[in-house]
């Protein structure tokens, strides 16, 4: 059974190295083996107790990684509990079976190269902890894996309505917004903003430890110690907390996944088409409205979006700085910018119906710009309003109003035109269910590259802003503003005119490739 | 295959071809759809039915060959084509998180159909396809059956002069069956023009009164329902056409011994 499925999962996995689907394991495979290469940098680089510490931060950002990556998609193990239903074996042989699989990757395989660095560092300290870091290593990546199916199966169960969708992403956006604002944590605790050049701060060092992340460390050191009973302590302790781990994903799928949204509580007025008209334009936009509304893996996305915006500005408070706060619509509208360049990958093949009325896919495209930023934009300024007279920095402001035109504007651009450029593998709407981890598709690589072209499109604007305060010139930073607005119109239009244009033009290939999934 | 007066047929067919890496789909497929017949397609599985009439109404861009609606290209002139088709692909999502009823609604509004006309539209098509109880239900939550219905609702809905159906039957239940088959044989009589793909031979036999086998992509008959079939079942006809062998009552042995 554990064999089968192993083998299974490596066909699936030759399988996928092509197309859009094997660049993306590519640049997956990319960067892991970079931030393994770091690891190992850090590992040896540095005077042995600065670098253990920096050893386990690294750990405790690959934890991190682990337990978010799912949700943001590109969670797929390729064999899921759910196919399995009808299979005659007992619960313990199919958990076991669908580890085996789960093991099985470029992300597993990556990370077990990264842990690596364990071993190069306990090389430093003996033989003995050199050797200690091979089970180290191994124990940690399967635990890993273990978390990050647990909590895949665990946003299945939970996702079962709006108010679920959003909680089930404060997490996430909690503890990614917090990796990200580390700083502030080191600052708190005593040490420096810059951990790689001043140090972890004692405190963190010795939390980064306790955190399961940092057992095989502990181990290591601890041989290196010439301590055998911590070493042995702190592997055992990784081996027992793979078996809870098993013990708990074991439990959950016995729990049926929640269904999606399929019935609406109440008939809703607008349910009868309106006798006063309306353009194509504007029932995209109300169909988009409505998807926006129902769809749980959207408004997970939104939920996550703008709680990452609120946590990544809340968290200098914590250091008696509020200087970000304005900021807060400024970040909520770029993670939502990253997390909605999947539309077209997100409704499948539904594609065909705008394809086969003459003409629409100008409608479409702009219908889907409008009710993006029909969400996004008073969430924004709302954000940025309350940020504004939550903690009165006025240095903010000529930031504030000539960024979020730009960050509004270029999104509502880029998400129709990466969303019909760069489709991503991801299966119909009718064929997944409700839960972003197992469903959303690979679109990690999506949040980064539209990220990195939102910074190239507000680039001029960034500019201006950059030259005004280093001349201490405010009209050139007040020049941003206008600067700001008009390239966000500018391209909110110029981009969703590529966008309609390729899709009238190369519609049906978009399609096919939609309709691989 | 002509059509015997100077309208242009419906659907022409000419060389189609479609390739998928190695696998050559669609081969050369020639085929006319008379203005005011009722064409059944069929075919085993994998013949390229599927593939040939997403081809032939703008879904799927062809390797080579042509595909005319009404003397249209379908290819050349998109826009003026698709406004005389109807269109039910097979298995393709729909927008799932809207209700039939505003599915129908989005619809009628992005061809720009006057609000009256497609109210009133909307109300009948869910009301005869037996889909109006399913008013707060999500297309996400559609069984297969009420999806083929919704999908030929939303074909219908424009008052296409030609409907081009993949598998219109499939996972229907029977009194549904009834129902659309009796839509279409109305539709026809009004001059409307139908081709479906299908593989239950009776039912072909039932409704068309044009057929068109496809084997292997190629298209190994086509013509008037007698001329095809001559007088024997269309289904002697087909198993004799694609040659499959029948079965000689030793396989699966095992099975239940």
């Amino acid at each position: 059974m554990v064999g089968v499925l192993i083998g299974l999962r490596g066909t699936l996995l030759r399988r996928s190295f092509s197309g859009t689907q094997g660049f993306a394991l590519g640049f997956g495979a990319l960067c892991g083996l970079t931030g393994a290469a770091g690891m190992f940098w850090h590992a040896v680089r540095y005077d042995v107790a600065h670098s253990g510490d920096l050893l386990a931060l690294a750990l405790a950002g690959t934890l991190v990684g682990w337990l978010v990556g799912p949700v943001v998609g590109g969670g797929d193990p390729g064999i899921r509990g759910e196919h399995l239903a009808l299979l005659p074996v007992r619960r313990g042989r199919l958990v076991l079976g669908l580890l085996g699989a789960a093991l099985v990757g470029v992300g597993p395989l990556t990370t077990l190269v990264g842990l690596a660095a364990l071993v190069a560092y306990g090389a430093r300290l003996g033989p003995a902890a050199a050797l200690v870091g091979v089970p180290g290593a191994i124990l940690l990546t399967v635990l890993l894996v273990v978390l990050a199916r647990v909590v895949v199966t665990a946003l299945g169960v939970v996702l079962g309505g709006r108010i679920r969708a959003v909680l089930a992403a404060l997490p996430w956006a909690v503890l990614t917004a917090a990796m990200a604002q580390c700083w502030v944590v080191f600052l708190a605790l005593g040490g420096g903003t810059n951990p790689l050049g001043a140090g972890v701060p004692a405190s963190v060092a010795r939390v980064l430890r306790i955190l399961p992340s940092g057992w095989p460390l502990v181990a290591v050191e601890a041989a290196g110690r010439g301590a055998g009973l911590p070493a042995v302590g702190a592997l055992a302790g990784l081996a027992g907390l793979i078996v809870v781990a098993v013990l708990g994903w074991a439990g959950l799928l016995d729990r049926p996944a929640t269904a999606p949204v399929t019935h609406l509580r109440r008939r809703l007025p607008l349910s009868r088409p309106a006798r006063t008209g309306g353009s194509a334009f504007g029932a995209v936009v109300r169909k988009e409205l409505r998807t926006w509304w129902r769809d749980l893996v959207r408004i997970h996305y939104l939920g996550f979006a703008l709680t990452y915006g609120l946590v990544f500005v809340s968290m200098p408070l914590l250091v008696g700085l509020s200087d970000l706060l304005p900021l807060a619509g400024l970040v909520a509208a770029t993670m939502l910018v990253s997390c909605s360049a999947h539309l077209y990958s997100s409704d499948g093949t539904g594609l065909w119906l705008t394809l086969m009325v003459p003409g629409a896919e100008r409608a479409d495209v702009r219908g889907r710009q409008v009710a993006w930023l029909l969400h996004a934009a008073p969430v924004a300024v709302l954000f940025t309003l309350a940020g504004l007279v939550g903690a009165v920095h006025w240095w903010t402001l000529p930031w504030v109003t000539a960024l979020l035109p730009v960050v509004l504007g270029g999104g509502a651009g880029l998400i129709v035109l990466v969303s019909v450029l760069v489709p991503v593998r991801m299966a119909d709407p009718h064929r997944r269910g409700g839960n972003p981890g197992s469903d959303g598709g690979p679109i990690g690589g999506l949040i980064w590259l539209t990220l990195g072209l939102l910074a190239v499109v507000s680039a001029p604007t960034t500019a201006l802003l950059w030259y005004g305060v280093r001349a201490g010139s405010p009209t050139l930073l007040w020049s941003a503003t206008p600067v700001g607005v008009a390239s966000g119109v500018l391209l909110a239009w110029g981009l969703g005119r590529l966008a309609h244009r390729r899709l009238a033009r190369r519609g049906p290939e978009l399609l096919a490739r939609l309709g691989q999934a | 295959m002509t059509t015997n007066d100077d309208q242009p047929a419906a659907l022409r067919l000419a060389g189609l071809t479609k390739s998928f890496g190695d696998t050559v789909a669609v081969d050369h497929v020639d085929l006319t759809v008379p203005a005011g017949s009722f064409f059944g397609l069929v075919g085993p599985n994998g013949a390229g039915k599927t593939t040939s009439l997403a081809m032939a109404v703008g879904l799927l861009r062809p390797d080579a060959g042509r595909a005319e609606i009404f003397g249209v290209d379908v290819w050349r002139d998109p826009v003026e084509a698709k406004r005389q088709v109807g269109v039910l692909p097979d298995g393709l999502a729909f927008p799932e998180r809207l209700t039939g009823r505003e599915l129908l609604g989005y619809l009628g509004r992005l061809r720009g159909m006057p609000a009256d006309l497609l109210a009133d539209r909307v109300d009948e098509l869910l009301r005869v396809l037996d889909l109006e109880r399913a008013d707060r239900t999500l297309v996400l939550g559609y069984s297969a059956g009420m999806r083929k219905k919704i999908g030929l609702a939303a074909a219908l809905l424009h008052a296409p002069r030609l409907l081009v159906l993949d598998e219109p039957f499939e996972a229907v239940d029977p009194v549904s069956a009834a129902t659309i088959r009796a839509i279409l044989r109305r539709f026809v009589a009004a001059g409307g023009s139908v081709i479906l793909s299908s593989h239950v031979m009776t039912l072909v036999e039932q409704v068309c009164d044009h057929v068109g086998v496809l084997h292997r992509g190629r298209v190994a008959a086509v013509g008037p329902l007698d001329t095809v079939r001559g007088t024997r079942s269309l289904e002697d006809t087909f198993v004799e056409l694609v040659g499959a062998p029948g079965p000689s009552g030793t396989e699966l042995s095992w099975l239940a011994s």
